[in-house]
């Protein structure tokens, strides 16, 4: 087992290294970089020529007259030392930038994992083992509709109908009294009264899709041969669907588990932006547009790693579930 | 078990004929014969060939062209058909008020103007259409530059309902043959696609797209711009499937019947196609119908962010993103309409997807 | 608010913190309620990081303001200025008394420090281009702590407008000497270089860093997403009573990308004044939410000229279309072949009046009867929708030849495609209609005009290397002295992208100007040198008839935007219709200074 661990590890590190690598290549594709627009900017407003000179020496100075590798060499010494580059737009530091909004991404991530796991788990093992009966099916509707409306539109039809029904405007994590006051209960409840509706548009997606696949491979297990033997074996029904035929029905989910990560990561992103949360996904969003590419980078490479290390996860604990994985 | 036991009967007297027949029905023709015995699943496979034919034939079915531009008809509500023994099937005129502090148009339906409703109607410019009237007849109300939504819908659903396809069917191939691959041969290969898959994944869809779009020249014309665009998307999607089609392979990998084939000197391929994938069939099929609405939906967060269908194209996504305002959610809730075809085509395809995959599951029965 | 920290000492009293001779607080408007009282804190939001819009509402401290109407210069933070008899030498004298936000008094040492660092190679600040006379930058002498000199190589009668002119410039020569020359490298042994120097140096982000705005920069939370500003005490404006200004306390300003988390806000009566970010398009639903939100709404004169305008790029790169480009009867038929009143119906709901691409129609340079006769000449030239006029003009143009579609052929027997670009349809929504009514006009005409949309970035960067063929800008102007592209072209933008860029970089790149342009460009440098004001507004009338009788060179769609401000109930003394608040450059609405702004907490 724990050889399996560490092999998983080591191979993840190449692995890193190919998306820095990519990532930083891709962003650059659009014509230009960030300071022609910039330049742009500053004349629209200002009109005057001293800009250009301004200009020049910004891009010395960050390095973007020189060839691709080597600007990705400087960004990934520094990046291996903790010191990101800086962002062009915001003109600090990334890490700053990041760590600030960072916390609250992670929140609201794993609290729609959660969200989705928690829910649709149940249900489509209700839903399989009722199946073809009203619950089923008003379940499986349910559950269509759920998948099939965009987030961006549920986001904000939610956020308008608590307004018009509660009177209470919803969007931030915080309201304004509770803002950048000290944690306190009061605050903390504050806090889950706006999680709600994120949590729920984001989850909204991933926990359909998720309960038709549970509901799926449960009904796969619960069809093969070792199924009929415990049933003939007189076992309950209860032992059966739980001890023998989820536990193996769990097993695609665990390792779509390090897929959802960046879907529920920048799948919020959008979400973030319509309610207005201080969150990385509009960072990385509006990072992107402008092409500020050290923060665009970092963030691209945050998720990479969040990514291989919830895939990592999620190996080993299908190695815990499944043994016949280990010994590969 | 027990609740299978009524369709086990209906099959057997469905197919009072002689069993030596049913001996002798190829794989896919059993697949057809249970799965035609699911009467949601048919309804729903007719759903969609119906949307397919009135989106190819929107010219036919569409009361008016997509991008008619009607000035002083803007942000009409929905009208609605009446019946009466003298004038026959029509609609009621309109009036209307201008809000003198908003400058907007505000209509009510007019009872005094009738205009009749005619079936093959021939419009301004000559078109032929299903339904249409010398006036005003707007099903689904209008947007803000006075074009019929009904018609939008129509026109929007041959974007959106084709290119969807497209992208799924390129996913699903590349999916299931790399996946079962990998799960198969394991070793190296198999670390090889992983790390690969892994790459891929890694990309958040935004950054991919919006550098594929800023690539794209400026003269192409907004639909092949949207096919280019969707076959990236796939190229980097058929790694979820894969993923999962290799968790069942590597399950099924070691089953019995997988050793007896080998024992048998049966080839890899052999095995792979007639033993393993059949086997996945059914999540391959699962994963693809889910996977439809995802490209649909896919194609809205692209209009989201405005890469999506170029004016004046329109698409179903197009016409939600135009909707996606707080002033149209209260005022104008009408437009939100085209939510119903992406819902409908979404439950029709995982119905579908659903009946399909009890077709096609060995086991099940 | 500072009252208690006077008492503790910790501040001094209000006769050392104010200047001898403070500004007085013009309130020449409709909307202006009297003395307010103190107190309160003003909840609004902000779209940008860098505070761009904010800066405009109180994040201009110049050494002269622009008025309220924009008609010349008031006294800023200095009392008075005075050139010599040819125009080269300027003297200015600043107030006795000025203090920055911490106290430390503001003198001319700043100013110097600040041209110091222009001068200097290793820092980012370059000579502003203002400053040049026949490629030579001017010297800077501060005799005494209260008194500027600027000597320039020739006449420059346009430097006080220069210094008044938007937030940008006094944003960078109100530079704090006693606090950065610190991360300066030659006065501190801990920095090599500029790099912490100008990152102390960015007045959104440092609130360490002194001001001498009305708020100075208090907190900036979460990477710029909460900022909170407060009250400076130091600030040398002051009301007709004599009460140091602002009255309110704090501000509290959120960043908020999103356009319907902003409508929601302005519902919910979360925002108590907001002058910018607030669309037309949502109008109906904000006067409808007024009384649960507890809000009015006001409409401010934009003074635009071009809700957008279209630009037609003189050098474009495809030779055959530059060709028709500079053919004036090509863009008269262009111009004839938009449905102005439809574009007017359709995107702005009638709002607007349909015309002719011009700057402001309040611009200082047409006042008088004959600046008015000659604006209403400008705005009515070739606006009217005549399709029969365009393709009679395209006939003579020998365009008679047609393709199979109907369209017509260029002179190299192609198709003649028009390719504009026009930003995505959730970005701006406006343009995007307007696109399509062009392009139905001009395929009527026989012209393939096709939309291209780029994304985000990419749309500005083709503008401003001028990749584009058509394209679309708002335009709006009150001062074609210190902006002047919108008729004479000195910069890389809108439709003379190249020929701005050879202006700009003095010979070294772009296109050199030929046939109008050149014209164009001796009259801008003819003002520059002229000493008379009138006579200056002169030549840019004799600019304007030129654009007349040989443009468009930017086509005209609709105009006059009314702009729609937001203000709480409780939130008093703004102007009903205040200045025009289109162009950044005169800095509206902090001309109005809404620093006497005040909150009352009991309705009336």
């Amino acid at each position: 087992m724990i050889a399996y661990v560490i092999r998983r590890c080591l191979l993840a590190i190449p692995t890193l290294l190919a998306i820095t690598m990519i990532s930083f290549v891709i962003i650059q594709l659009p014509e230009g970089d960030y300071l022609d627009r910039k330049i742009q900017q500053l004349e629209e407003q200002y009109g005057d020529s001293s800009s250009l000179a301004r200009v020049e020496e910004l891009r010395v100075r960050y390095g973007l007259d020189r060839p691709m590798p080597v600007r990705y060499a400087k960004w990934i010494w520094g990046f291996v030392r903790g010191d990101f580059g800086e962002s062009f737009e915001y003109e600090r530091e990334v890490n700053e930038l990041i760590w600030e909004r960072l916390a609250f991404t992670v929140l609201i991530s794993v609290a729609s994992l959660l969200f989705t796991y928690a829910v649709a788990i149940p249900l489509g093992i209700y839903s399989a083992t009722h199946q073809y009966k009203w619950s089923d099916h008003l379940l499986t509707f349910l559950s269509f509709v759920g998948m099939s409306l965009p987030a961006f539109l549920v986001a904000l039809a939610l956020m308008v109908f608590a307004f018009e029904v509660f009177g209470v405007p919803l969007f931030g994590l915080f309201s304004s009294y509770y803002e950048g006051a000290p944690w306190t209960w009061g605050k903390f409840a504050d806090l889950l009264k706006h999680l709600w509706i994120p949590v729920v548009v984001v989850g909204l997606n991933g926990t359909a899709g998720l309960m038709r696949i549970m509901r799926g491979n449960l009904l796969d297990v619960l069809g093969q041969p070792f199924v009929l033997t415990a049933r003939a074996k007189g076992l309950a029904e209860r032992v059966v669907v739980f001890k023998h035929a989820v536990r193996i029905a769990v097993n695609p989910l665990i390792s779509i588990l390090g897929m959802s990560l960046p879907t529920i990561l920048s799948g919020s992103a959008i979400v973030s932006i319509v309610l207005g949360l201080p969150t990385v996904g509009p960072l990385l969003l509006k990072s992107l547009l402008s092409e500020d590419i050290y923060l665009a980078g970092t963030l691209i490479t945050m998720l990479s790693v969040l990514l291989v290390a919830g895939n990592l996860l999620a190996d080993i604990a299908l190695a815990w579930v499944d043994p016949r994985i280990r010994y590969e | 078990m027990s609740s299978d036991a009524p369709q086990l009967d209906a099959d057997a007297t469905a197919e009072a004929e002689p069993a030596a027949e049913l001996g002798t029905l190829s794989y896919r023709q059993l697949i057809w014969r249970r799965f035609r015995r699911r009467k949601l699943a048919m309804f729903c496979a007719g759903v969609l060939v119906l949307f397919y034919v009135v989106a190819v034939g929107a010219g036919f079915f569409a009361p008016y062209h997509y991008a008619a531009i009607r000035t002083e008809l803007r942000h009409v509500p929905p009208q609605s058909l009446h019946y009466s023994g003298s004038h026959g099937l029509h609609v009621y005129g309109l009036k209307s008020v201008r809000n003198p502090e908003t400058m907007e148009l505000e209509f009510t339906p007019d009872p005094r103007q009738i205009h009749a409703v005619r079936f093959l109607h021939r419009d301004d410019a000559g078109r032929l259409c299903l339904v249409g009237s010398d006036g005003p007849m707007f099903l689904l109300g209008t947007d803000r530059m006075g074009r019929d939504l009904l018609s939008r819908i129509l026109y929007g659903g041959r974007v959106s309902l084709t290119v969807g396809l497209v992208g799924v069917m390129l996913s699903l191939v590349l999916g299931s043959i790399l996946g079962t691959v990998s799960g198969y041969f394991g070793g190296w290969i198999d670390i090889l696609i992983q790390r690969f898959i892994e790459i891929l994944a890694a990309f958040p869809a935004i950054p991919l797209w919006m550098a594929l779009a800023a690539a794209l020249p400026a003269g192409w014309s907004s639909i092949k711009v949207y096919f280019g665009i969707t076959v990236i998307l796939s190229l980097v999607s058929w790694g979820g499937l894969a993923r999962q089609v290799r968790g069942k392979v590597l399950a099924y990998r070691e089953q019995d019947f997988v050793l007896a084939a080998r024992a048998a000197c049966a080839g890899h391929w052999h095995i792979i196609t007639r033993h393993l994938l059949p086997g996945c069939y059914s999540h391959i099929i699962v994963i693809s119908t889910l996977a439809i609405p995802g490209m649909i939906l896919g194609e809205t967060a692209l209009s989201f962010l405005g890469l999506g269908i170029r004016p004046p194209m329109t698409s179903w996504g197009v016409l939600l993103e135009e909707a996606q305002r707080v002033t149209v959610l209260l005022h104008y809730p009408w437009l939100l309409l085209p939510a119903v075809p992406v819902l409908v085509v979404v439950i029709a395809y995982n119905f579908l997807g659903d009946a399909l995959r009890d077709a096609a599951d060995p086991y099940s029965d | 608010m500072l009252a208690w920290r006077v008492a503790r000492g910790q501040l001094p009293p209000l006769a050392d913190r104010l200047p001898e001779k403070p500004l007085v607080a013009g309130h020449a408007f409709e909307g202006y309620e009297g003395p307010g009282v103190y107190g309160g804190t003003w909840h609004r939001y902000h779209v940008n990081p860098d505070l761009g819009t904010w800066k405009m509402v109180a994040g201009y401290a110049p050494l002269m303001r622009w008025t309220y109407d924009c008609s010349g210069l008031e006294a800023g933070l200095a009392e008075s200025w005075a050139f010599n008899d040819d125009g080269t030498v300027l003297t200015l004298r600043l107030r006795k008394g000025l203090r920055w936000s911490d106290g430390h008094p503001y003198t001319s040492e700043s100013f110097a420090f600040w041209y110091e660092l222009c001068l200097d190679g290793r820092h980012e600040y370059v000579p502003p281009v203002w400053c040049r006379v026949g490629g030579e930058a001017m010297t800077v002498q501060t005799p005494d702590e209260r008194t500027i000199v600027m000597k320039f190589a020739g006449p420059n009668w346009l430097a006080p407008l220069w210094l008044a002119t938007g937030f940008w410039w006094c944003d960078w020569y109100n530079i704090p000497k006693h606090y950065m020359v610190r991360f300066h490298p030659d006065y501190s042994d801990e920095h090599d270089d500029f790099i912490e120097f100008q990152r102390k140096n960015l007045t959104h982000l440092n609130p360490d860093r002194p001001s001498m705005w009305p708020w100075r920069l208090a907190t900036v939370e979460q990477g710029g997403y909460r900022v909170t500003l407060e009250r400076n005490p130091y600030y040398y404006v002051v009301d007709d009573l004599g009460r140091q200004l602002p009255y309110i306390d704090r501000v509290k300003t959120h960043l908020v990308p999103d356009p319907q988390v902003r409508v929601l806000k302005i519902l919910a009566g979360e925002v108590d004044c907001q002058y910018r970010a607030v669309e037309l398009r949502d109008l109906a639903l904000y006067l409808k939410g007024r009384d649960q939100g507890g809000y009015r709404v006001l409409r401010w004169p934009s003074g635009s000229g071009g809700n957008p305008s279209i630009l037609v790029n003189w050098s474009d790169n495809d030779p055959a279309l530059r060709k028709l480009i500079r053919d004036v009867r090509f863009r008269k038929a262009l111009a004839a072949g938009i449905d102005r009143a439809k574009c007017n119906q359709i995107a702005w709901r009638g709002l607007l009046e349909p015309q002719a691409a011009t700057i402001s129609r309040e611009a200082w340079h047409f006042h008088g009867p004959e600046g008015k006769k000659l604006f209403a000449q400008w705005e009515q030239a070739d606006a009217q929708f005549d399709l029969k006029k365009a393709n009679a003009l395209l006939d003579e143009m020998n365009l008679t030849r047609r393709d199979a579609d109907g369209y017509r052929l260029r002179a190299d027997g192609k198709r003649l495609t028009l390719i504009m670009d026009v930003p995505a349809g959730n970005l701006n929504l406006q343009e995007n209609d307007i696109g399509l009514i062009i392009q139905a006009g001009w395929r009527a005409m026989g012209i393939d005009a096709v939309l291209n949309t780029p994304p985000g970035a990419e749309l500005v960067l083709r503008r401003r290397l001028g990749e584009f063929t058509i394209s679309m800008h708002g335009e709006a102007e009150m001062d074609l002295f210190t902006y002047p592209d919108w008729v004479f072209p000195t910069n890389p933008l809108y439709c003379h992208p190249k020929v701005g860029l050879w202006y700009q970089s003095g010979g070294q790149k772009g296109e050199a100007p030929t046939g109008v342009m050149k014209r164009l460009l001796d009259i801008y440098d003819e003002i520059k040198k002229e000493k008379d004001i009138d006579a200056r507004h002169g030549l840019v009338r004799q600019a304007v008839r030129i654009h007349i009788e040989e443009g468009p060179f930017h086509l005209g769609t609709a105009a006059r935007l009314p702009h729609v401000v937001i203000a709480s109930n409780r939130f008093r003394n703004v102007p009903t219709s205040g200045p025009v608040l289109g162009p950044w450059a005169v800095v509206s609405p902090a001309i109005s200074f809404p620093e006497q702004c005040f909150i009352r907490e009991a309705p009336p």
